[in-house]
């Protein structure tokens, strides 16, 4: 994992003026500026959701439409220093959410596992994530869930996981370790004593 | 506890991938099941890495047709040329209608011209230049294998050159002896693939069957296909594209005929009828025929008299396994058909397409699943790499209720 004292490559300036002319193509709808976000971003995007939904099926369509919507809406995203890689998030966590309310409104147990069973005819091709690390995610709120899977699913320091989430330092290590707290309580590990979990 | 000192501890902790030496032992026991849950998370970042390595082939194809679709849809409006064959009667409505008197003469005059001097271009009238490959459509289509850089192979179809096709590892992909790897198909390998269109060339693969040996690398294209618009008495060739619209209400076939290659389109029903007959389309013999009973440009297809509706068997040729049989029941995604050889599993996923053709059910019943119990389907696919008899459909028609 990469942590803020670890230093980029290259010269920052350069990199940050990269993002900035990538970020002013992709607004002006060039199609050559989405192809490169998507090959850059649509592993992270991808990671994003899957801890939110039950399959890799859905996690690629859900990843899919991030970047369909977000070249649809090019012309509103402002860039003012934030990537476009915490628009692209920002968009993936509204569609997850819409996503999760509308099976809920079908209804998981019928519809949903019938498409889950047609969407996995091979459990020995299927990669086996634990599900018991699945279910706890779902146990913790929305900031927490987001800080892990940016720390650690999508391996983003301190100082980038503050930018995406829009807080300082300090308080992504605080959630962070509140968050790992939570996790490992979902996850039936020894209860965290009073002072340190959250 | 500081709380901001635990935070400082877990940071460091997480960075150097051990505890700080001056952690205390309280410190340490409070930092233990952080770092555990941090790791199992690292552990589970690897794999959904490969989820997202899997993804990217299908879901890039499936952005590139989204970006392609958005340019072609911010071009400015280009005027359609007339085309010859397509009913007149739009346009001459247009010259006796009350729009049409107020033309100037000139105008009117020089679209006159214009359309005879299509026609002259194209004397007989029969055809027009369309597109085999239309994004979204199912297809099944044949040729070898030119060139393959672990996500994507190169497909040379003898009718429409070069083709990108995405496999995935949810693509099926086997030959006779059983399931085959993408690293293992090699330039020169003869394949089927079936799967849905993503941009004009490219096509997300489902099932990929390899035929034994070489092949012969094919052809050159030809000149671009033209859509047949008017019945021709006894037009005879081979099937090499088979494409069927996402909602079924649309089949097409690219045939191949010594002279030419024509899109020919035909009647959903006619389709189903002849699917259900000729579990292996692509490479089949047929005549084209005409029928009262449809709109015009759309036709229906026979096995060619004289002529095998299959492949000669002398002919090395991919195919997809067929099964036909009578549903017995379903599980989960996988239909139980007794056949005369024994029950075959057949494995049903978002990707197969399903055609109910006459059969008086919906799509929504076949995949119920009660509803199909007792009809008749005939099944083109993989067979299970273990050798089984179970097999991953492509495609299936369901038929009538078995007696």
């Amino acid at each position: 994992m990469r942590d803020t004292e670890v230093e980029t490559d290259g010269p920052p300036a350069e990199g940050s003026q990269h993002a900035e002319a990538l970020a002013r193509r992709a607004v002006a709808r060039e199609a050559a500026a989405w192809e490169e976000l998507f090959e850059l971003h649509y592993r992270s995007v991808f990671a994003f959701v899957r801890y939110r939904l039950r399959s890799a099926e859905e996690a690629e369509d859900i990843a899919s439409q991030v970047f369909e919507v977000a070249y649809a809406s090019a012309a509103r995203f402002n860039y003012q220093g934030v990537p476009i890689e915490g628009w692209l998030i920002g968009i993936a966590r509204n569609l997850c959410r819409d996503y999760i309310k509308k099976l809920g409104r079908r209804g998981i147990d019928d519809e949903f596992d019938d498409s889950l069973e047609l969407s996995a005819p091979d459990d020995t091709a299927a990669i086996g994530l634990r599900r018991d690390l699945l279910e706890a995610m779902q146990e913790l709120t929305g900031d927490q869930k987001e800080v892990l899977q940016l720390r650690f699913l999508l391996d983003k320091s301190v100082a980038e996981t503050a930018m995406l989430m829009q807080r300082s330092e300090d308080a992504v290590k605080n959630l962070q370790r509140r968050a790992l707290a939570a996790m490992q309580r979902a996850l039936g590990g020894a209860a965290y004593t009073e002072g340190g979990g959250g | 506890m500081n709380p901001d000192r635990i935070d400082a501890l877990l940071q460091r902790s997480l960075e150097t991938g051990r505890i700080p030496d001056d952690a205390t032992a309280e410190e340490r026991v409070r930092l233990a099941p952080l770092l555990a849950a941090a790791a199992s998370l690292k552990l589970n970042a690897t794999q959904v890495a490969q989820e997202a390595n899997a993804a990217m082939p299908t879901a890039r194809a499936r952005f590139q047709r989204t970006l392609a679709q958005a340019r072609a849809a911010e071009q400015p409006p280009v005027r359609q040329p007339v085309a010859v064959g397509q009913s007149r009667g739009g346009l001459l409505s247009r010259f006796t209608g009350r729009r049409g008197f107020a033309f100037s003469g000139a105008i009117a005059a020089a679209v006159v011209v214009a359309v005879f001097a299509l026609v002259l271009i194209q004397p007989f009238g029969t055809v027009e230049t369309a597109s085999a490959l239309t994004v979204d459509d199912y297809v099944q289509v044949d040729g070898v294998v030119s060139a393959n850089d672990g996500n994507t192979v190169t497909l040379q179809s003898p009718a429409l050159g070069d083709i990108t096709v995405a496999v995935t590892d949810q693509t099926a992909v086997s030959d006779e002896h059983g399931e085959r790897t993408l690293a293992t198909l090699k330039p020169g390998d003869s394949v089927l693939v079936s799967g849905v269109v993503t941009a004009r060339r490219a096509i997300a693969a489902s099932n990929l069957a390899v035929a034994a040996g070489n092949a012969t690398p094919p052809p050159e294209a030809s000149a671009t296909p033209k859509l047949l618009k008017q019945y021709r008495e006894g037009l005879t060739g081979l099937v090499r594209v088979l494409a069927l619209s996402p909602d079924g209400s649309h089949a097409r076939i690219l045939l191949v005929t010594p002279r030419e290659q024509l899109l020919v389109d035909i009647d959903k029903a006619a389709m189903d009828r002849f699917l259900a007959q000729n579990p292996h389309p692509v490479g089949a013999t047929v005549r084209v025929v005409e029928a009262p009973d449809l709109p015009k440009g759309v036709f229906r297809l026979e096995g060619a008299p004289g002529a095998s509706a299959t492949p000669a068997p002398e002919v090395t040729s991919p195919q997809f396994e067929n099964v036909r049989g009578v549903v017995t029941g379903r599980t989960g995604n996988v239909y139980m058909v007794r056949t005369d050889r024994g029950v075959s599993p057949v494995v049903v996923r978002r990707t197969t397409t399903i055609r109910v053709g006459d059969s008086g059910l919906t799509l929504e019943d076949v995949l119920a699943g009660s509803p199909v119990v007792g009809h008749e389907v005939s099944v083109s696919g993989n067979p299970d790499a273990a050798g089984g008899r179970r097999i991953f459909a492509t495609l299936i028609v369901v038929l009538g209720k078995a007696n």
